[in-house]
């Protein structure tokens, strides 16, 4: 299977026509909901919980939501928006009868949400340095491609989730036993190395609590284990490559019949 | 009177009706999500901290859940139900040429979105006794008709945001500016007085608030007369001015 160069950009140019109409909305609402989740308990529970892990609970806080903003965007974008796409307008079904071919669709979808989520990783970098809360910025160079990386693993699963659905009300459900879980359990809030072995367990299947691993030690300035790190990525990338393989069997079964 | 009430019967019913086709949709949303905000919620911040006011952290957050799921069943059935019914369905009009007029239809669609809420509510808070954050389940009963009241409220309250939309794009703004606010800032997970000033103003500005106070009281026995009548007060009045300022917004909409 090969994949051009030419087809996807051509898909990214169009999504660009796209964004640039939207862009306002969307990136007010994801920075808006970032930023009232930092207030609340980088104010709040930082005020009853004062250290964790050993540094401050708002700057324990800061990695965590940084990475999971783009967890969210991927998802929704991979479940609501591709649904739209290729079952509401069938816009898929018009590009697959032009050259562009199916994991060429996938992979520039994949693309474009994570280029779309990454403004509000940087606005989040912004403000934490603003005030004053994250010890090492710099530790976003090396960071970048591996949350590329991490947002690629949760959009092919949730790619996954929607190859299921029939219907939209099903992505109540991804939301429900998917994203809120991994928000939760994944050590957003809390040092998971403290919770229950198997609490612990449940943790590791989500991709979130691969790229905190990594994201925490290089923004607060921790060492960072180097066995950890591979460990860490070749998990996501593994996800990935699953993940993209499975949606595209299930798409093309669907979309070719 | 007797009319009245046979019509919100039938309109209750219909309603029911609809519910029915979807009940396993409502049990997965209403009940299951909580839950997993509990026990990741309660689970994960108590092992960071344990009591708050005195008070152990599972029990402080279980009236905390209840309520943030009250108002999420609530404001978005109040914006995207009746948004759906008025607008996409058409019911409304359709209910209107019988003999049967607005402000009924409101309310009646308003106390039955809080009538459900507040019983998911209720078997929210029995899971939370099931994890041992409430000590007495049958005490906790009489958070009911706070509950209901709330859920009134809140309602009513979406009803005007709908009442300006017309499409469900529009009212996303709603999302960073009102919902995750009040979900966050009314003292459901975190204590209001740990927040800074500016905070707590704001907070006083969030309808939840009230009712959290009136649930979390009753659970925690620490309620006092003058915060029950006050806040219930609170509520029945933001119920009477969102009620009249929905059924003025619609009556332009639909009979002009």
């Amino acid at each position: 299977m090969t994949i051009s160069i030419t087809a996807i950009h051509a898909l990214l140019t169009r999504y660009w026509l796209e964004y640039s109409q939207v862009w306002k909305l969307l990136l007010l609402r994801d920075v808006a909901d970032r930023l009232i989740f930092l207030f609340a308990f980088g104010y709040g529970m930082g005020a009853i919980v004062r250290t964790m892990d050993g540094t401050s609970y708002f700057s324990f806080i800061v990695p965590g939501l940084m990475c999971s903003s783009p967890m969210m965007t991927m998802t929704l974008a991979m479940t609501f928006g591709i649904y739209e796409r290729y079952k509401s307008t069938q816009i898929w079904q018009s590009w697959l009868a032009t050259p562009v071919k199916l994991p060429e669709i996938m992979l520039s979808e994949l693309i474009y949400a994570n280029l779309r989520s990454l403004p509000a990783v940087f606005v989040m970098l912004a403000i934490a340095l603003l005030l004053g809360e994250l010890p090492n910025p710099w530790g976003i160079v090396p960071l970048l491609p591996i949350i590329i990386l991490a947002n690629m693993a949760y959009g092919a699963v949730a790619m996954c989730f929607t190859t299921h659905a029939t219907r939209t009300m099903h992505f109540a459900f991804v939301q429900t036993f998917w994203m809120m879980p991994m928000y939760l359990f994944s050590g957003v809030f809390f040092d998971i190395t403290q919770t229950p072995a198997w609490m612990q367990t449940v943790a590791n299947i989500y991709p979130l609590t691969h790229i905190l691993k990594i994201s925490r030690p290089l923004l607060l300035g921790q060492p960072l284990d180097l066995q950890t790190l591979i460990v860490s990525v070749s998990i996501l990338t593994l996800t990935f490559i699953l993940a993209f393989t499975y949606a595209l069997y299930r798409f093309n079964k669907k979309l070719r019949s | 009177m007797l009319f009245w009430l046979n019509t919100s019967y039938a309109l209750i019913q219909r309603l029911f009706l609809t519910w029915v086709k979807n009940w396993k949709n409502f049990i997965m949303l209403r009940i299951a999500e909580p839950t997993i905000t509990l026990y990741g919620m309660g689970f994960g911040l108590s092992l960071a901290f344990n009591q708050v006011n005195g008070v152990p952290y599972l029990n402080y957050v279980v009236p905390g859940i209840m309520c943030s799921g009250l108002m999420f069943g609530c404001i978005l059935d109040g914006i995207y139900g009746s948004l759906t019914r008025e607008l996409y369905q058409g019911t409304w009009k359709s209910q209107l040429t019988a003999n049967i007029n607005l402000r009924q239809i409101l309310l009646v669609e308003a106390f039955w979105v809080g009538f459900k809420g507040a019983c998911a509510a209720i078997i929210v808070m029995w899971v939370g006794f099931f994890f041992g954050g409430v000590q007495s389940p049958f005490v906790a009963l009489l958070t009911f008709p706070f509950l209901l009241l709330g859920g009134i409220a809140l309602t009513s309250f979406g009803q005007i945001f709908a009442a300006t939309a017309y499409s469900y794009t529009d009212v996303e703004y709603l999302w960073p500016l009102i919902i995750t606010p009040m979900f966050l800032f009314s003292g459901t997970f975190i204590p209001l007085e740990s927040f800074p000033q500016w905070l707590q103003f704001i907070s006083t500005f969030l309808p939840l608030t009230y009712i959290i106070e009136l649930v979390r009281g009753t659970l925690l026995t620490t309620l006092t007369i003058e915060i029950t009548v006050l806040n219930s007060l609170l509520l029945v009045a933001l119920t009477v001015v969102s009620q009249t300022i929905s059924h003025h917004l619609y009556h332009k909409r639909l009979f002009t």
